[in-house]
């Protein structure tokens, strides 16, 4: 649970809190025995640690909580209008400027490269929306840790 | 642990099938975890931000990016810390663009809980009733509350996530995204700096 290398006057708190594993305690203990001047520091540090249990959070006053859930329900049904409006948009306006800019190259050179940058431009779209829609949560790797 | 949370958290079980819920869309079950964290959110932004008009909004902000990033959540991890890290980093963003506008003090935000404190205190191995110190933790409230505030940022944020927030070391540490060894260490850096402030109350 905890770790070895954090030096050991500093694995005590884990050690009041319980918060080690039952090897790692024994180690502490056996530790703890060579350093009497630990003992009184754990004393002092439990008895902060009870005092510190006994403050919580004052409850907030109720009217916080007024419209608090619509306001959450608002804010998503907004934001997902929003995102419906600007991807049909963006769609329409990027469909519509690609026809115009197709008929407006006469040259077939121009026109060939246009259809490969606008072609280029798609595919890498639809792969990174793809990717972030339904590769992403099936990767087997987004749960290490870098 | 002394009391229980302020709000009510469902069981780890049930927090599971809930968020299994929501994955699929479901609004109720998203509603019901909002009323189980809302409390416990807003107390920690308001720790954050000391302002509770911002602390409401950015509350309701974590839910809603919370909402928008569900596929992306692992339901077998503990849910409440990766919640609090989006709270966190949004905290973070609004304190950095409109800075510190303190409105609500350290010892306005906490009171003592209503439960039985026993006399002196324990330390693991102790014999039940074995008092080890003279200090009263009734009498230290008020002059602990004033402590808290003077610590440094990091070493307050843990010792509140700690014993006021009730969250484990692999909780806080998967909440901030720092190794557990920081969170043991800073806690007890915390607790050495509170026990120095707390030097000329002691009996």
């Amino acid at each position: 649970m905890t770790t070895r290398s954090t030096p050991a006057p500093e694995r005590l708190a884990a050690w009041l809190d319980e918060e080690m594993t039952d090897e790692e305690r024994r180690e502490f203990e056996r530790l703890m025995e060579a350093h009497p001047e630990w003992r009184e520091e754990a004393a002092e540090m439990a008895a902060l640690s009870s005092a510190l249990n006994t403050l919580k959070y004052t409850s907030p006053p109720p009217k916080v909580w007024d419209n608090y859930w619509e306001q959450i329900h608002g804010r998503l049904k907004e934001r997902t209008t929003g995102w419906i409006a600007l991807a049909v948009g963006g769609t329409l306006i990027t469909a519509f400027g690609s026809w115009k800019v197709i008929t407006w190259a006469t040259n077939p050179f121009a026109r060939l490269g246009l259809v490969l940058v606008i072609t280029g431009l798609l595919i890498t779209f639809v792969s990174v929306v793809r990717g972030h829609l339904l590769e992403r949560p099936h990767d087997r790797y987004r749960k290490v840790r870098r | 642990m002394t009391a229980s949370p302020p709000d009510r958290r469902p069981s780890r079980d049930d927090e599971k099938e809930l968020l299994k819920r929501i994955c699929a869309g479901d609004m109720e079950s998203y509603g019901i975890l909002v009323e189980s964290y809302r409390e416990r959110l807003y107390c920690a932004a308001l720790r954050l931000v000391r302002n509770h008009d911002d602390a409401r909004d950015l509350s309701q902000e974590a839910f809603v990016r919370f909402f928008q990033k569900i596929s992306r959540f692992d339901p077998n991890r503990p849910f409440y810390p990766w919640l609090y890290r989006i709270l966190h980093n949004l905290c973070v963003d609004h304190l950095r663009r409109h800075g510190t506008q303190r409105q609500v003090s350290l010892e306005t935000m906490l009171e003592e809980r209503h439960v039985q404190f026993e006399e002196g205190t324990s330390m693991p191995g102790d014999e039940p009733g074995d008092a080890r110190d003279t200090i009263h933790a009734g009498e230290m409230a008020g002059h602990l509350r004033s402590a808290i505030e003077e610590l440094k940022p990091e070493f307050r944020e843990i010792v509140m996530m700690y014993h006021m927030e009730e969250l484990s070391y692999k909780d806080i540490a998967e909440a901030l995204d720092i190794p557990i060894g920081t969170v043991m260490s800073r806690l007890f850096h915390a607790r050495k700096a509170l026990a120095k402030l707390m030097e000329p109350h002691r009996g």
